[in-house]
């Protein structure tokens, strides 16, 4: 089979490939796409064309998950379809539906949906459905009474903002297949690269569409932390308990994660005579600007005391010994920890300094991102941009480093000092940095979630008494009865008994890779954590128990990729049986501190 | 070279003039330009010659749409309908071939060309009918005459072996014949749809020929139809909620005065998987020709040009339908493809969606408040019930 490689550039915006078309080859090959030509090429004009094209980021990186459309405007005897109207009254690209939204591509559905059955036909508890994540509730819908729970899709925006239906409306509404087979025809989706292609376009003039939503564009997802960690402000977006979460709206040119295009292009005919027409491959780019870097997350929790009495402090587990549960977070399943309330969360301050390749300070922001109510565990949150070590997707659709500065950051260098603001000299700052590292900064990587490192992991008592302050990191090996625990690392003040032996600087310890999208594991986890919470005594059926294999499976390959004593920990032996999940997750202190941490990494 | 004449003066020179002086001259008239120049219509000659090309070239795209399912079981994730490939999904082409009337009315006498009928409604004068026996022939009303419960109707020229007789208008069940096509099926570069369904693009190994082909009342082919089949499926065919056989395409009103056909209804195959039932289009239209909206009608004896396929009675009058040549519309009504090296080129697409018979959305949607992160526009609240 002999192919042929058409050398494109990379951005340009409207211009047609003129193929040679002379039937001595099998597959035309551009960017990353092939087009088999056998017994299609003929020698007069094709009356559609082929539309291609890369959606590109800061001139460099291919967007996934961007949607697009060739437009067509409602006939004039659609016009008079009351339904056909009201579901698609576009007769220009900027005409609105009657709630004010303009014609867009975005889904109507996010990652979460209902699902309800009402109770007069389903009089008993329901059996559990795929995706299922909370159990069945019942709930009252003005006089009728509905089981209803939630369902996870795993893929769509964290906050749906269009009018595109849904496969399951055009399967099930003839009125909705009828607009869609008649005025979406033209509709696609940029794969991993970024490239997409319509094939079968009419030739012409034709109104080409764009819609990118930034909160779903695959590995490149935003978070509306993000964007607020790039300076974005917090007022385009809405809150939930104090997270930030995207804004909802039926004008989409508000909406900071909306980003859309118009281009009038001339389709030409794919095939044909060449001597008096252009024939060929219609080529179109969009090019948008993402101000937002990605993000790494830096989580920790900072407690001190306020008692001068000796205490007792430190890691307990319950197999270490110790008389009470001292520290906010219990890691033993079988013995509940509480917060102890002779330790008060300061207000801090983060002071962060940003350094190019070389090491040089450069200037640079971090902001805090939850808000002082959400504070109120003592969990700091950090979202640390990642400007350096740009990537962009070469022709082949590949995702290589940048040569030129263009592209999407994957890495960050920053030192972080934590300040916090109570006036007293007994207090210290402290600064995040890697082992070792002159100067002291670290190095962070996108999507990855990092915390302090555990510096010791054992019961100790403080012998000459006095404040102390805590930082909780993850421990540095080592977990109780398979709990996910977020952290046990300590720092005590500098000039306790113990300071000649302290560093002063908190390492910065392993890091959890996300995968693919931010909020994906956080998911999982979330998942388990309500189950905890919500499912209280319930047992789990059969189906939620490999449910919850599968998903604890995961997150190990996830895990063990990365480091062994990463941020999630499984316990390593086979899945307790149903009763013993149950026991699994009694520790509800432990839970309530997850569920507060991921509730917010996910948005 | 030079010619030297008397002027020079020398020893060798030449005195004498070698030039021809040569007078021209003509007294015959001129060519008549109009003799010998043929001025030729390069479009009309292309239009005729695609006006008697029947050979056909048809490629075109495949889609697959199904619904992801969400948490309702069953998930349509079987490789026998996921999987784009010849063994699971086949085309092939079909034309209406047979029709079957589903009024009918029996004659209870003949005598030459007056019929009776146990019924004194449904026919008019000039009304032209369906005489149904060993042969199907269109007789035209010629005279009525009521008779208690009975009609005497005359017809224009004698009936023979019929045994019913069906009104102007009137609901047939269409039959088709197949033609087995020889086709590659490959991907179709990166192009997906907007979920994602990797398309397909598909060309006929062996150009099809429809110069023999005629539809049910003996017209020229106009509409044919891609078969869309699967056979690892076990797929039943249903007409209007009831099951068919596998050689039945649609059902129409055929208003016979009028010559217009109107689809009722086209037939869906049904399978099921999981213990829930699915359907899909079995057919997908091609449109080779269009008839004229405007009947034309003429005087048979006198009127030249009149089409084959045109009704003739006995009264010496013909009616029919123009065929609109290919690139010509009237109105919106034409087709256009293009036609080069004695071929016609049709490019389809083809959308297999699979539809649940019973839909998962049913009720009306309603507000939710916003504390999941779902939408709170009522519009984009999914409320599935089931």
């Amino acid at each position: 089979m002999e192919n042929y490689r058409i050398n494109t550039k990379l951005g340009i915006k409207d211009t047609n490939i003129k193929v040679q078309l002379n039937q001595t080859f099998d597959n035309l090959e551009i960017l990353s796409l092939k087009i088999n030509q056998e017994n299609i090429y003929k020698t007069f004009n094709a009356d559609y064309g082929v539309l291609i094209g890369r959606v590109i980021a800061n001139e460099g990186l291919g967007i996934p998950n961007a949607k697009i459309s060739v437009f067509l405007p409602i006939s004039e005897e659609d016009k008079n379809d009351d339904v056909i109207s009201f579901l698609y009254p576009y007769s220009s690209i900027t005409d609105k539906n009657e709630n004010g939204v303009r014609y867009n591509l975005l889904p109507k559905i996010g990652k979460k949906i209902l699902l309800r059955k009402p109770l007069s036909t389903n009089p008993t508890i329901p059996s559990v459905v795929m995706n299922q994540t909370n159990p069945w509730i019942q709930v009252t819908i003005g006089t009728e009474k509905f089981w209803e729970t939630e369902l996870s899709i795993g893929i769509g925006p964290e906050t749906p903002v269009g009018t595109f239906p849904s496969a399951e409306d055009i399967t099930s509404d003839s009125k909705i297949l009828y607009i869609y087979e008649t005025y979406y025809k033209y509709t696609t989706v940029t794969n991993d690269s970024g490239d997409y292609m319509i094939f079968g376009v009419p030739i012409g003039q034709q109104i080409i569409h764009m819609d990118v939503d930034l909160s779903d564009i695959g590995r490149y997802s935003y978070s509306a932390n993000a964007m607020i960690s790039n300076g974005i402000s917090k007022t385009l977006f809405s809150e939930n308990n104090g997270i930030p979460a995207f804004k909802g709206s039926n004008n989409l040119e508000e909406l900071p994660q909306i980003l859309s295009q118009n281009y009038s292009v001339n389709i030409i005919p794919l095939w044909g005579e060449s001597e008096d027409n252009e024939i060929g491959i219609t080529r179109h780019d969009f090019n948008i600007n993402i101000n937002s870097e990605p993000i790494a997350y830096m989580a920790f929790n900072y407690v001190f005391d306020i008692l001068d009495d000796e205490v007792h402090a430190g890691f307990y587990d319950g197999n270490t010994g110790g008389s009470s549960p001292l520290l906010w977070i219990d890691i033993d399943a079988h013995v509940p920890g509480n917060i102890r309330e002779t330790r008060i969360r300061p207000t801090v301050s983060i002071d962060a300094i940003r350094y190019d390749e070389t090491g040089k300070e450069i200037n640079g922001d971090i902001q805090m991102l939850n808000s002082s109510e959400a504070y109120k565990n003592g969990i700091i949150i950090l979202g640390i941009p990642c400007y350096s070590d740009k990537v962009v997707t070469d022709e082949f659709g590949n995702t290589v480093p940048s040569t030129e500065n263009r592209g999407i950051g994957t890495k960050g260098k920053w030192k972080i000092n934590i300040k916090h603001n109570n006036n007293t000299a007994h207090y210290k700052d402290y600064s995040l940095q890697m082992a070792g590292s002159v100067p002291h900064y670290f190095t962070v990587r996108r999507n990855r979630v990092y915390t302090v490192k555990f510096l010791q992991r054992e019961v100790f008592q403080l012998r000459n008494g006095g404040k102390r302050s805590y930082v909780y990191g993850v421990p540095n090996g080592g977990w109780v009865n398979g709990l996910i625990y977020f952290g046990a690392g300590w720092f005590n003040r500098p000039d306790d008994g113990n300071s000649k032996s302290r560093p002063t600087w908190l390492e910065v310890g392993p890091y959890y890779r996300l995968e693919t999208r931010v909020t994906d594991v956080t998911d999982y986890l979330d998942k388990i954590v309500n189950r905890t919470t919500i499912n209280g005594n319930c047992s789990f059926s059969n189906f939620q128990v490999a449910e919850l294999q599968t998903e604890v499976n995961a997150l190990q390959i996830i895990n063990n990729e990365e480091v062994a004593s990463g941020l999630v920990q499984f316990e390593q032996q086979p899945l307790p049986t149903t009763t013993g999940i149950y026991s699994f997750y009694k520790g509800k202190n432990t839970v309530d501190c997850f569920k507060e941490v991921l509730n917010f990494l996910k948005k | 070279m030079k010619l030297l004449l008397q002027q020079y003066k020398s020893k060798e020179a030449i005195n004498k003039d070698l030039s021809v002086n040569l007078s021209l001259s003509s007294t015959q008239k001129e060519i008549a330009v109009e003799d010998i120049n043929v001025i030729i219509d390069e479009f009309e000659q292309f239009s005729m010659e695609r006006r008697l090309n029947f050979k056909y070239f048809l490629h075109g795209k495949l889609e697959l749409l199904k619904d992801s399912g969400y948490g309702f079981s069953p998930y349509l994730n079987d490789n026998t309908i996921t999987d784009f490939t010849p063994d699971n999904w086949k085309l092939s082409f079909v034309y209406p071939y047979e029709y079957e009337p589903l009024t009918k009315f029996l004659i209870k006498n003949v005598n030459k060309n007056i019929i009776t009928i146990n019924t004194t409604s449904n026919f008019n004068l000039d009304d032209i009918i369906l005489g149904i026996g060993t042969t199907k022939e269109f007789y035209k009303i010629l005279n009525l005459t009521i008779s208690g419960t009975d009609t005497l109707i005359t017809l224009d020229r004698d009936i023979v072996n019929k045994t019913h007789i069906v009104p102007t208008v009137s609901e047939y069940i269409r039959k088709y014949k197949e033609i087995i096509l020889d086709y590659n099926l490959y991907d179709c570069g990166l192009s997906v749809n907007i979920f994602n369904n990797q398309n397909k693009l598909f060309n006929i190994n062996k150009n099809l020929n429809i110069e023999s082909l005629y539809d049910e009342f003996n017209f020229p082919l106009t509409t044919g139809y891609f078969r869309i089949s699967n056979p690892k499926l076990n797929i039943s065919y249903k007409l209007e909620n009831n099951v068919v056989n596998n050689d039945v395409l649609d059902k129409v009103i055929y208003n016979i005065n009028d010559l217009e056909i109107v689809i009722v209804d086209t037939v869906k195959s049904f399978f099921t998987f999981n213990n829930v039932e699915f359907w899909f289009n079995t057919f997908k239209d091609i449109s080779f020709r269009k008839f004229s909206g405007s009947l034309e009608t003429g005087v048979t004896s006198s009127t030249s040009n009149i089409p084959f396929y045109s009704m003739n009675f006995g009264d010496d009058s013909s009616y029919w339908k123009d065929l609109l040549d290919i690139g010509f519309y009237e109105a919106d009504n034409g087709v256009d493809y293009p036609y080069l090296n004695d071929l016609n080129y049709i490019y389809s697409d083809i959308r297999i969606i699979i539809n649940r018979t019973i839909p998962l959305t049913l009720g009306t949607q309603e507000p939710i408040e916003d504390t999941l992160g779902y939408n709170s526009d009522a519009s984009g609240i999914i409320n599935k019930y089931c």
